[in-house]
Formats: C-alpha cells, structure tokens, sequence
C-alpha cells in the first residue's frame, strides 16, 4: 500500500485495458481512510460497510470526469462527507426520529462491547463527539484524527479556513466542557 | 471538583471493532457490485427493446402514411435514427428520461400502472442481483 501516487493510479484508470486495474489500486489506498472517516460519522460497522461501498461505486462512476483540479483523496472526502451528511439526514427524516434520539441511538452503539473497545475515557470522548452538530463533528473528526491541514479541509467542505479554525476551537471546547462533567 | 481535561493530551486511539479480515476482501466486493451493475443494463436492453421497437415501429408507420404530404409532421426520418440511437446507446439516458421522450414523440400510452410493475421489476432485479442471485436464474426468468 501506498506505492502509487495518485496520478500512476489515474493514468491506469483512465486505460481502458487497465482500468479495473487502477480502481483496484484506488481501494487499496483509500479504502481504509474512507471507511474510518465514514465509521466515525454513522458509529455502526453496517451502516459505514453500506455507506462506504456506496462512495466507491460513485467514484467508479466520477472518476472518467474528475478533472484534477482538486487533489484526488480530497475529491474522495468530498464524495465521502456528502454521503455520511446525506444518511444522517435520511436517518432523521425517514424514521421521523428526532435529532437527540439519533445521537442517543449512536451513543448506545459506542457502550457495546461489539462495536467499541476503548475505555471510561475513550468511551465519553466519542460520545462528547457525537454532540456536535453533524457539520462540525465532520471538521473536528478531519482535523483530530485525519491531521489533516485547515487548507485542505477547506478543500473538502468548501468552508474558508478561518471558519475552520473557529469551527475546531469551539467543537474542542464543547468537547473539553462534557468530558469535564461528570 | 472534575478536573480539566485537554484532548490534545488524549489518546488518539482508534477503538472502533470491525469484523475480522473485512478489509480484505472489499475490493472484490465492490467489483461484483460494479460488474453487477453493468450486467443490470444489459438486462435493461433484453427487457426494454420492446418498448423501443413498439415506439420505431409507430414512429415509422406514421411517417409512412404522411410521407405524401404536403405539410411535413412532427415524425421524420430524424425522429426515426433518434430512436435507434437512444436504443444503442440505453445506458447514457435515465430510464425516466426514455419513458418521457418514447411516450409524446410515438404517442405510445404507457401507463401509470405499467411503469409501476417496470419500476418494480427494475428494483427487484437490482435487489436480486445486489443478494447475490444467479444472473442466469434472473435471464431465464425475462
């Protein structure tokens, strides 16, 4: 993994005798970030496994007409965000279920041992996480376990970086405040 | 009194479980839904020829009876290679999209019913195919 560079796996993909060649290679170094940006969105293993074959299958679809004027795996975030946003509003509207309900219904997968491993602390923290709005816990989530840059995350929400940073400071303090509380 | 916790100073553990080896294997799972996906609109071109052929053979029959006219109608040879060429290349339009366009030109009446049962059948052969059904099973079944 990691031995191609974006433009060797765009050069394959765009080959017609390499194609499938080249979006095997796209998976292979994306497949795991995708997932895990997903899974921390949506909390449950079937809902991220659903959501992120859906991603690839539309990147297969929007590959020929990516025109590089983004970097690829921010075009990927791109496709993935929107996804884990569209399903959460789905999730809401579909069942008529009220915004605290889904957050407690995510929490409730984080205190089963079948999706969650961590401890007392690791446990809060992602709960503290699931109480921002679905926007900001997007950001929070790329900056704190993507690393990625405020530039490139400004890439990927269409956000300027200076809301980022504000976006990051308050999420953090919101965060800090609840894992305070007992 | 709780003490102040900074996250920077956090773990950044990821702790989330997945099944055992589920990466392993996702890139043939995608693959099959893509090829699957594919074969879908094959099938889509052995079902829907007949509305295509139901909508030429109109179209041409019209054109035949008014190709003496002084007046030219709205169906025209133009018309005609539209048609042929929608159906060669079915995959470029949204099923919506070919209902609407056959329908007014070819004053072929379809009805709400009808685009119902194709509608279901639509969804139920991509569910079928998305369980993992034989395609064969579903092609003996058209």
């Amino acid at each position: 993994m990691g031995n191609w560079s974006d433009n060797e796996i765009l050069d394959k993909f765009r080959n017609s005798e390499t194609k499938n060649y080249g979006f095997n290679l796209l998976m292979q170094e994306y497949k795991q970030r995708v997932y895990w940006h997903v899974r921390r969105m949506v909390i449950d293993h079937d809902d991220a496994n659903d959501i992120t074959q859906d991603i690839f299958i539309k990147i297969w679809k929007g590959l020929d007409s990516f025109n590089e004027e983004s970097k690829l795996y921010t075009w990927i975030y791109r496709i993935a965000s929107n996804e884990c946003i569209t399903f959460l509003n789905k999730k809401k509207k579909m069942f008529f279920i009220p915004i605290i309900n889904v957050e407690e219904q995510l929490s409730a997968h984080i205190d089963s041992n079948e999706n969650f491993s961590g401890d007392e602390i690791q446990k809060k923290l992602q709960k503290a996480i699931l109480t921002l709005p679905e926007k900001q816990r997007l950001v929070f989530n790329m900056k704190y376990y993507d690393d990625l840059k405020y530039e490139e995350i400004a890439e990927i929400t269409g956000t300027s970086v200076g809301a980022l940073k504000a976006s990051y400071h308050l999420a953090t303090k919101k965060i800090e405040e609840f894992l305070t509380k007992d | 009194m709780s003490q102040k916790i900074n996250i920077e100073e956090l773990k950044r553990e990821n702790n989330f479980k997945v099944p055992a080896n589920y990466f392993d294997s996702f890139e043939n799972t995608i693959q099959e839904r893509i090829h699957a996906k594919e074969h879908k609109s094959i099938l889509f071109r052995f079902r829907y020829p007949s509305i295509a052929f139901a909508a030429s053979f109109i179209a041409f029959s019209v054109w035949l009876v008014n190709k003496n006219d002084a007046v030219p109608t709205s169906v025209t040879p133009a018309a005609i290679d539209y048609v042929s060429y929608v159906n060669e290349n079915i995959d470029e339009f949204e099923d919506e999209l070919i209902y609407d366009t056959y329908t007014p030109v070819a004053n072929v009446t379809v009805s709400a019913a009808e685009i119902k049962k194709i509608e279901n059948t639509e969804a139920l052969d991509e569910y079928l195919l998305d369980e993992g059904v034989d395609e064969e099973v579903l092609l003996d079944e058209l």
